[in-house]
C-alpha cells in the first residue's frame, strides 16, 4: 500500500471523491488528510505500546538500537528517538532495565545497571539503547509504506475519517462515532 | 481441506448491491444516467476491510481446524525477516539437531535478559526489527496467520469458515451508509 492509495482510502470513507459533483474540488485537502493520518499513527502506536506486550507484529520495524554508554554524564539521544525499551552491554550480554531513578535514590548507585532517558540524553551503564523510533510521516506519494503492515494502515484510516469528520460540526458526530468504533475494534484485533 | 469459500465474493458484493438498492455498483458501465452512489470498487474495498478484520478475530484453532488458506507454515533460518502481511505467530519451534523443540514467545526485554540462559531447556523467540529472532538452533519452523490479498478473495480461496457472512454484509450495510450520509457526501 501507498501513501497515495491510503488517502485515496480515507477519501472514499469521507465520500470526497468527487464521484457525482459538478466540480471537482475537494471538501478536503490531501496534505491535511496526509498530516492526519501521520498523527493517527503515532496515536495508534502509543496505544498499542501500552498493551501488557506491545504488539510485537505491528511495532516491530519502529524497534531499533543505538550508542548509550553515557555514564552519568549522559550521551545524546538519536534524531529518530522515541521510547526507551531497555539497554545491553554486546560484549558481556547484560541485559540493563529502563527506569528512572525515583525521587530519593541515589544515582552513582543505581547507575551500574540501569538506563534512563532525560532531555533528549540516554544515561545509565548501558553500550546499546533498545528503543522505538519515530514512524515515518505518511505523504501523498507513490511509494509503498513499509513500516507498518497493511492491517495496520487500515486501522488508521478510520481514525484520521473520524477526526476529519469531526470538523464537521455535530451532524458529523454520529458518523464520526461509528468510525471511532471500527478504529477501535480493529486496533485490539492487531498483533 | 475445502478448496473454495462458502460462498462467492461476487455473490457477497451482489447482495450487498440488492441491500442498498443499488445493482448499477456492480454494472461494468455505470452510465451516468444511473449513476450508482457506490463504486463496485467502493464495495470491494469495504468487503476487504471486514474480511481481513474478521480473519484477526478468529482464533487460530478456528482457522487451522477449517483448513483457511491464510495459514501458513515455512521453515527459516535465525533471524527471520517476517513478511509484512503478516497477522499472528501460531508457533516456532526450534529445531536442534534430530529434535523439534516448541519456544515461547517473549517481550523485547526478556529476550534480552534472558540472552544468555543455557537455552536447552528453554527455547524463546521474540520480534524486533522486522525480523524474528529465536534462541539456539540455526532453523526453526514458523507457522503464521497472514493476511490475504483482494485477488486471493477474488478467486473465491477458502480464507474464512462459513458462519461471518451476515455480519460482514451488516458491517458493509452500515458502513456504506455512514459514507453516504456524510455532511460532505452527495445526498
Amino acid at each position: 500500500m501507498t501513501g497515495r492509495e491510503l488517502i485515496d482510502e480515507v477519501q472514499m470513507l469521507l465520500a470526497d471523491t468527487g464521484r457525482g459533483r459538478r466540480t471537482s474540488a475537494r471538501a478536503f485537502d490531501r496534505e491535511d488528510i496526509a498530516d492526519q493520518l501521520s498523527i493517527c499513527q503515532v496515536s495508534a502506536c502509543e496505544l498499542l505500546m501500552q498493551m501488557p506486550v506491545p504488539a510485537p507484529i505491528t511495532l516491530s520495524k519502529l524497534v531499533t538500537t543505538g550508542a548509550a554508554n553515557g555514564g552519568v554524564i549522559g550521551i545524546a539521544v538519536p534524531n529518530n528517538y522515541w521510547k526507551l525499551i531497555c539497554g545491553y552491554v554486546a560484549a558481556t550480554g547484560k541485559y540493563i532495565q529502563m527506569e528512572e531513578p525515583k525521587y530519593g535514590e541515589s544515582v552513582g548507585t543505581l547507575i551500574g545497571n540501569r538506563i534512563w532517558a532525560v532531555g533528549g540524553r540516554f544515561f545509565g551503564t548501558a553500550d546499546t539503547a533498545v528503543y522505538y523510533k519515530r514512524p515515518d510521516k505518511i505523504e501523498d506519494t507513490g511509494a509503498a509504506l513499509e513500516t507498518f503492515p497493511d492491517a495496520f494502515y487500515a486501522t488508521i484510516k478510520f481514525a484520521a475519517a473520524r477526526d476529519m469528520l469531526s470538523r464537521q460540526g455535530r451532524e458529523g458526530y454520529d458518523r464520526m462515532l461509528k468510525f471511532h468504533k471500527e478504529f477501535l475494534t480493529s486496533l485490539a484485533t492487531l498483533g | 481441506m475445502p478448496q473454495t469459500s462458502y460462498i462467492s465474493w461476487e455473490d457477497l458484493l451482489r447482495k450487498s448491491a440488492l441491500r442498498e438498492g443499488d445493482l448499477g455498483i456492480l454494472s461494468p458501465f455505470e452510465p451516468e444516467t444511473n449513476n450508482p452512489k457506490f463504486d463496485r470498487e467502493w464495495l470491494e474495498a469495504l468487503h476487504y476491510d471486514i474480511a481481513c478484520r474478521t480473519l484477526r478475530q478468529l482464533p487460530d484453532s478456528d482457522l487451522m481446524a477449517f483448513g483457511s488458506s491464510a495459514y501458513r507454515a515455512v521453515s527459516v533460518l535465525n533471524p527471520y525477516p517476517l513478511p509484512r502481511d503478516t497477522i499472528r505467530i501460531v508457533s516456532v519451534t526450534i529445531e536442534t539437531g534430530a529434535d523439534f523443540v516448541p519456544a515461547v514467545f517473549v517481550p523485547i526485554p526478556s529476550w534480552f535478559q534472558t540472552q544468555n540462559l543455557d537455552d536447552e531447556y528453554s527455547k524463546r523467540w521474540t520480534i524486533m526489527q522486522g525480523k524474528l529472532y529465536f534462541s539456539g538452533g540455526a532453523s526453526a519452523s514458523v507457522k503464521t496467520i497472514y493476511q490475504p490479498t483482494l485477488e486471493q478473495f477474488r478467486l473465491n480461496e477458502p480464507i474464512l469458515p462459513p458462519g461471518s457472512e451476515e455480519d460482514r454484509l451488516d458491517w458493509v450495510h452500515h458502513m456504506l451508509q455512514t459514507i453516504n450520509l456524510l455532511p460532505q457526501g452527495r445526498t
